[in-house]
């Protein structure tokens, strides 16, 4: 009889506890598909931008167009003077951008090691010039960098060799100072074991110290990515033939303030540069969200 | 050690030995086809400088490069007319670059700067002020006036582009000047007319708000406008440009105060809206406001080359009327601005000028080029080109009267230091001053007399007052 009332009273319990977790996993979910809603939208609204005409894109909030049109698409397949289009110019993006990261994660690598691993003389001073660079702004570079390449005869290079080879020597630092406050929480007795073992600098390097650092490099090999696909400025300053424009440029082509232009086909054009992006970005999502936390948890 | 030491100076001389030979064989050949393709180039020079005296249209082969900014259908234009040049001129290729304004000067500052500009450039009014003060960067094209044909050209459109030397810096490909669009439809809906004096605009401020209700105005002016429509009130008074020919302010600043009164009368009279409500709505551009599209904002001032744009932001592009003719600004006339809105140039440091100026000539005044060309830079003022595009009813009506409207009222000199950077530009003071007044004038903050003396030391800071 007792035990009768103590079961009922235990599912009793058991219910209103479960009715409790859903009634606080809706509110949760229902908070986040609303915050979510509203980070999406801006995308979904390019999306249906794409197939809208000039007046109905500035004149309404609604994502999904009332009267749809192809323009937009068709407009951004034309090829210009027969020497570039978008396909071409997504393929000159990628001419420049895969080396860049290679190199910058290399070089930034080795410098962060050297600067994170070894004491020699002027380390200290060579690591706070290092910092400076942090909060030198681009903008200041880009004459006397303009100035430097012409030197060289790098101007208009084929090669985009005034975008690739700065890579080659450590120029993002931020990378640099993330992957040294990384290698902090790498336990030095590790290498000494593998000094122990026969590895010299370069060994211990590769074998040891890298696989440790994967996290923050995967991230910094991301952002290098979303930077330089970003980038505008230095192609503009340093691209100077229309069959070599990387996809921001050709993004801007049509993009006349004075005659006006058809908005859904920049739209369009920057839709379907963005996707390898987008597409990179959810394949190594996880690596990049941990490389961030990691390097900045435990500092 | 000593046969080790010995060793060692011996492999040492030996590499430097090796070394030194490479060095002398590498500077002998590279100098041995350096010198002579000097040589002959010079005498190919010496040339064609002998052949163009004779015959302007003998050319030699070469390689130019050529780059403009715009949009789509300009490109398109342009990369035709350039195939055909070739075509007609087989050995001389043309190397083009292109793209869109948005910095594009920044691109080209820094070529200026490093000296490897594009032989033949689009180029921008202002441009001879800031890369061409000493004169050198663009060549007086009047050195090639045998081949690039100046009499298609009238006195007073040659007489804008001038350098510091009295040089010919660039060719205008057109002229564009301030006028008013209004909006008819909605002028009918309040029961007016368009206005055609500043009188009837300042009457329909009032009607406008009885009838239509707040949020409809018959102008609207950004701050950009506000210092060129102030300025064209002044200049109506006094019959002189703002700043005159010789770089000099023509105005004091009692009659900058009597300008910036009438500005902020035009928003007491609900004529235009303050920036608060405009910049409420966050439009980057006139062309790109919902309340434009919309007519509630009945009329604007603005380039008549921006005319496409305005009209093509209507829904009834027939609504969209143009005219010039406030006449009773002043004892001077209406006096509008006109100011060259692209020029081409070519570099002082070319090799080929008289090619350059061969094919200018071509894309400017030649039958088929400047058929090719068309109006994609706006109306031309070389008057074969004109001809050959009317003929082909290339020119939009609409387009021309807005053009011939301005060119009609007599316009007055513009000079390029009204736009200059610390005046013009997101964060210099013709947005800070007309702002801080439509907000201060009503709050307190900001005075007509502080704004006229901000305004006064601002011009006088660039130009020395007369």
């Amino acid at each position: 009889m007792s035990e009768n009332a103590k079961t009922k009273t235990l599912k009793a319990a058991q219910i209103s506890l479960r009715r409790k977790r859903i009634a606080s996993l809706t509110i949760r979910y229902l908070v986040l598909v609303a915050v979510g809603i509203f980070m999406v939208y801006p995308l979904v609204w390019m999306v249906g931008a794409t197939f809208k005409n000039n007046s109905e894109i500035f004149s309404s909030m609604n994502p999904i167009p009332v009267h749809p049109t192809f323009e937009g698409y068709k407009g951004a397949m034309v090829t210009y003077g027969g020497a570039i289009n978008i396909w071409k110019a997504m393929l000159n993006t990628y001419t420049y951008l895969i080396p860049e990261v290679i190199f910058t994660v290399v070089s930034s690598v080795l410098t962060a090691y050297g600067f994170g691993r070894f004491k020699f003389k002027g380390r200290d001073i060579m690591f706070s010039l290092l910092m400076a660079m942090l909060f030198l702004p681009q903008v200041v570079l880009n004459v006397p960098q303009f100035l430097l390449y012409n030197k060289l005869g790098w101007i208009g290079s084929p090669l985009y060799l005034p975008l690739i080879v700065p890579t080659l020597f450590a120029s993002e630092t931020y990378f640099v100072f993330m992957l040294i406050q990384f290698l902090r929480n790498i336990p030095k007795e590790l290498e000494e074991a593998a000094k122990i073992d026969g590895c010299n600098a370069m060994q211990t390097l590769i074998k040891i110290v890298v696989p440790m650092l994967m996290p923050a490099i995967a991230s910094c090999a991301l952002f290098k990515f979303m930077w330089a696909s970003n980038d505008f400025m230095g192609p503009l300053l340093y691209v100077k033939s229309p069959a070599k424009y990387p996809a921001t440029i050709f993004v801007r082509l049509s993009m006349d303030a004075e005659s006006g232009f058809e908005w859904n086909k920049v739209l369009a054009i920057s839709l379907i540069s963005i996707l390898p992006n987008i597409a990179v970005f959810f394949a190594a999502q996880n690596q990049f969200v941990e490389g961030i936390s990691a390097g900045g948890v435990k500092g | 050690m000593k046969r080790k030491l010995a060793a060692t100076l011996l492999a040492a001389t030996m590499v430097v030995a090796m070394f030194a030979g490479c060095g002398t064989t590498a500077s002998k050949e590279t100098a041995t086809p350096d010198a002579s393709t000097d040589a002959t180039s010079v005498t190919e020079t010496a040339t064609t400088e002998e052949a163009s005296s004779q015959d302007p249209n003998a050319y030699e082969e070469c390689t130019l490069t050529f780059d403009w900014w715009g949009g789509d259908s300009r490109h398109e234009a342009t990369i035709a007319a350039i195939e055909a040049f070739e075509k007609k001129y087989p050995g001389i290729k043309i190397e083009y670059n292109y793209g869109a304004w948005s910095d594009w000067e920044t691109a080209k500052a820094s070529e200026y700067l490093s000296g490897t500009n594009a032989d033949i450039q689009q180029t921008n009014f202002d441009w001879i002020r800031k890369y061409d003060g000493d004169a050198n960067t663009y060549l007086d094209l009047r050195t090639v006036s045998d081949t690039l044909d100046l009499s298609q050209y009238s006195d007073t459109v040659l007489a804008l582009p001038v350098d510091s030397k009295g040089g010919l810096a660039g060719i205008p490909v057109s002229l564009t000047g301030r006028t008013f669009f209004w909006n008819k439809a909605t002028y009918e809906k309040a029961g007016l007319s368009v206005p055609t004096t500043l009188k009837e605009l300042m009457e329909a401020g009032p009607i406008f708000k009885e009838k239509l209700g707040d949020e409809y105005y018959p102008l609207v002016l950004t701050e950009y406008d506000r210092a060129i429509f102030m300025a064209f009130y002044l200049q109506a008074q006094t019959g002189e440009p703002i700043i005159d020919q010789n770089n000099n302010f023509t105005m004091t600043e009692e009659q900058l105060k009597l300008g910036l009164e009438f500005i902020t009368s035009l928003e007491e009279n609900h004529v235009i809206p303050t920036i608060e409500y405009y910049d409420g709505e966050g439009a980057e551009a006139i062309d790109k406001s919902v309340r434009w599209i919309e007519g509630k904002y009945a009329g604007c001032h603005n380039w008549d080359s921006a005319h496409k744009s305005l009209v093509s932001a209507l829904p009834n592009g027939d609504d969209l009327v143009v005219g010039n003719a406030l006449m009773d600004t002043g004892a001077h006339g209406s006096g509008t601005y006109v100011k060259v809105s692209q020029m081409f140039s070519i570099s002082a440091k070319c090799e080929h000028p008289h090619e350059a100026a061969l094919f200018l000539n071509y894309i400017l005044n030649d039958e088929e080029g400047a058929g090719i060309m068309s109006t994609e830079r706006g109306i031309p003022e070389s008057k074969a080109a004109f001809a050959v595009c009317e003929a082909a009813g290339k020119i939009d009506p609409m387009v021309a009267a807005a053009h011939k409207s301005v060119m009609d009222s007599n316009p007055m000199y513009w000079n390029p230091l009204f736009d200059d950077s610390s005046l013009k530009g997101d964060t210099a003071l013709y947005n800070n001053l007309f702002e801080g007044l439509s907000y201060g004038v009503r709050d307190g903050s900001y005075s007509i007399e502080d704004a006229a003396a901000d305004l006064y030391a601002a011009y006088t800071a660039i130009a020395p007052a007369k």
